[in-house]
């Protein structure tokens, strides 16, 4: 978990912190080494970059209101995560949109497989799409996993649920954004 | 393994993260499952797709300069930890449950006790006692009731912090003072000691007076900036009980008993709470542990005193005081 790919594109490398040196961390220590990192997360999860600054000062209110209480032996950057993706599924959450995308997937999804090709700026709409698509637990899963290369492991502990819980909500969420992105992963293979 | 056992699997498989016999296990079935080999196939493109169709946007370098100094701005207005603030209120409303409770019912139960084969107290008594939302008090944040960050956009971050006004101590004479209870880190009156400290009625339930007197204790409670002040606070709003139960329960032992209960709601949900918060640290709650065991430990010698001298009722809620009062002391 310590490599990350950075808000700018960029990997950053980031030195392990000892579990007891957290509390004693200042705001700009927790920026220095976060702020790219949530921004991202955030990004995925909201896929909205309006958003993001809003969520983004949310999290780190939290981290800074929560730091006391961080307890040690805690993994800072699985508590990191854990603000971080509370925040969003919460945001997620009062939006309510869910329902109202979904419809919106299926009838685009239907016109696509009408012409049966999809051109990549669609297809890059259609993934954003998909993703907000899912319910904000399975969407944070999917985020975790594929954006930000997490282990099942290191997922279940951000999420507080058992690995197996982290395994079928994956599952589970490749199977619903396969079904709906079905025509553009077709047409990337003829493509290829 | 059946289809039905791998596909659930084959996600994690294809990140390589099951265990070694796990993974085998999906091998083999895959060897001769062309239907689950061909999903598998279909989630690797559909996984490239999603990767590869969302990069993030380069919002640049000048974009999180100016988000960062906007959050640490932000971050510099931020009050002090909810928690902290959350249990002290938590503990003022305890001390507001115990002080309405004497406040309200305090002459209604009289009036009750007189009818003969009543017992008014057991109703009210043996249902937990609410706690009521403390009023606006001037200089004291109320995190609870408009918590900003669950409503984005609407946050007041850039207003600083107001400065506490310093609390007066409650009105009334000084207790005896215990030369036992008195250290440097236990700042407030020593405990009172039965036939130590001259007893103290106070105003009558249901007076602006008595109003007034626990109102300013539960300011007390609410400032209360450490572990160690919020337990001294509590533990000098149980003792203003205990003071006037010598006097009171000669003459009416029905509000005795309520004395005794709120004495015990001070203790068991007040001080104990305090000491039970695990987000506390451990260095700044030894000495609030210590404290209260010290001040239990002289409440313990009153109330045992005064349960020898009861009966009924009061007798039956002197013992829960006085068992709270021990859960404290470790005795």
């Amino acid at each position: 978990m310590s490599r990350v790919e950075a808000g700018d594109g960029t990997d950053v490398e980031l030195p392990v912190l000892p579990v007891d040196e957290a509390p004693s961390l200042r705001p700009e220590d927790l920026l220095e080494r976060y702020q790219r990192r949530i921004y991202a997360v955030i990004y995925r999860m909201t896929g909205v970059h309006a958003e993001v600054d809003d969520l983004c000062q949310e999290t780190f209110l939290q981290m800074v209101r929560s730091l006391p209480r961080f307890r040690p032996g805690t993994n800072l950057d699985s508590w990191v995560y854990r603000i971080a993706m509370n925040v969003s599924v919460d945001h997620l959450r009062r939006q309510g949109k869910r329902k109202k995308l979904q419809e919106e997937l299926r009838s685009q999804g239907a016109s696509l497989m009408a012409t049966g090709e999809a051109l990549p700026e669609e297809t890059a709409r259609a993934v954003r799409e998909a993703l907000e698509g899912l319910p904000p637990e399975q969407k944070a899963v999917v985020v975790l996993r594929l954006y930000e290369g997490l282990s099942h492991e290191e997922i279940a502990e951000i999420v507080e649920a058992p690995v197996a819980t982290v395994r079928w909500r994956f599952f589970s969420s490749l199977e619903k954004l396969e079904t709906v992105l079905e025509p553009h992963v077709k047409s990337g293979e003829r493509r290829s | 393994m059946n289809c039905t056992d791998v596909r659930p699997l084959l996600a994690a498989f294809g990140d390589g993260s099951l265990s070694e016999s796990v993974r085998r296990s999906v091998e083999l079935h895959l060897e001769s499952c062309r239907s689950c080999q061909s999903l598998l196939d279909r989630q690797a493109r559909l996984k490239d797709l999603l990767v590869s169709s969302l990069p993030l946007p380069q919002p640049g370098d000048v974009y999180f300069e100016r988000q960062r100094a906007r959050l640490l701005e932000a971050s510099h207005a931020v009050p002090a930890p909810r928690g902290r603030a959350f249990r002290a209120w938590f503990a003022a409303g305890s001390l507001l449950a115990a002080s309405v409770l004497l406040v309200l019912y305090g002459p209604t139960l009289v009036q009750k006790a007189e009818r003969p084969g009543t017992d008014p107290l057991a109703p009210r008594l043996a249902a937990k006692a609410p706690v009521p939302a403390p009023p606006p008090l001037p200089g004291v944040d109320h995190p609870e009731r408009k918590d900003p960050s669950k409503e984005p956009g609407k946050e007041v971050l850039n207003e600083p912090l107001k400065e506490k006004e310093p609390v007066k101590a409650p009105p009334g004479p000084a207790p005896a003072i215990n030369p036992k209870s008195v250290t440097s880190a236990d700042p407030a009156p020593p405990s009172p000691a039965v036939g130590t400290a001259a007893p103290r009625t106070g105003a009558p339930p249901g007076t602006a007076e008595r109003t007034v007197r626990m109102t300013r204790e539960a300011v007390e409670v609410a400032l209360a900036e450490t572990p160690t002040e919020r337990v001294v606070a509590l533990c000098v709003a149980a003792e203003a009980q205990l003071r006037e139960l010598p006097v009171v329960m000669a003459k009416d032992p029905t509000l005795a008993a309520e004395l005794a209960g709120a004495y015990r709601l001070l203790v068991a949900e007040g001080v104990a709470g305090v000491l039970g918060d695990k987000a506390e640290r451990e260095e700044d709650l030894a000495p609030a542990r210590e404290v209260a065991a010290r001040r239990a430990r002289d409440h313990e010698t009153t109330l045992a005193a005064l349960q020898g001298e009861a009966s009924g009722a009061l007798k039956d809620r002197l013992g829960l005081a006085l068992e709270a009062s021990r859960s404290l002391s470790g005795r």
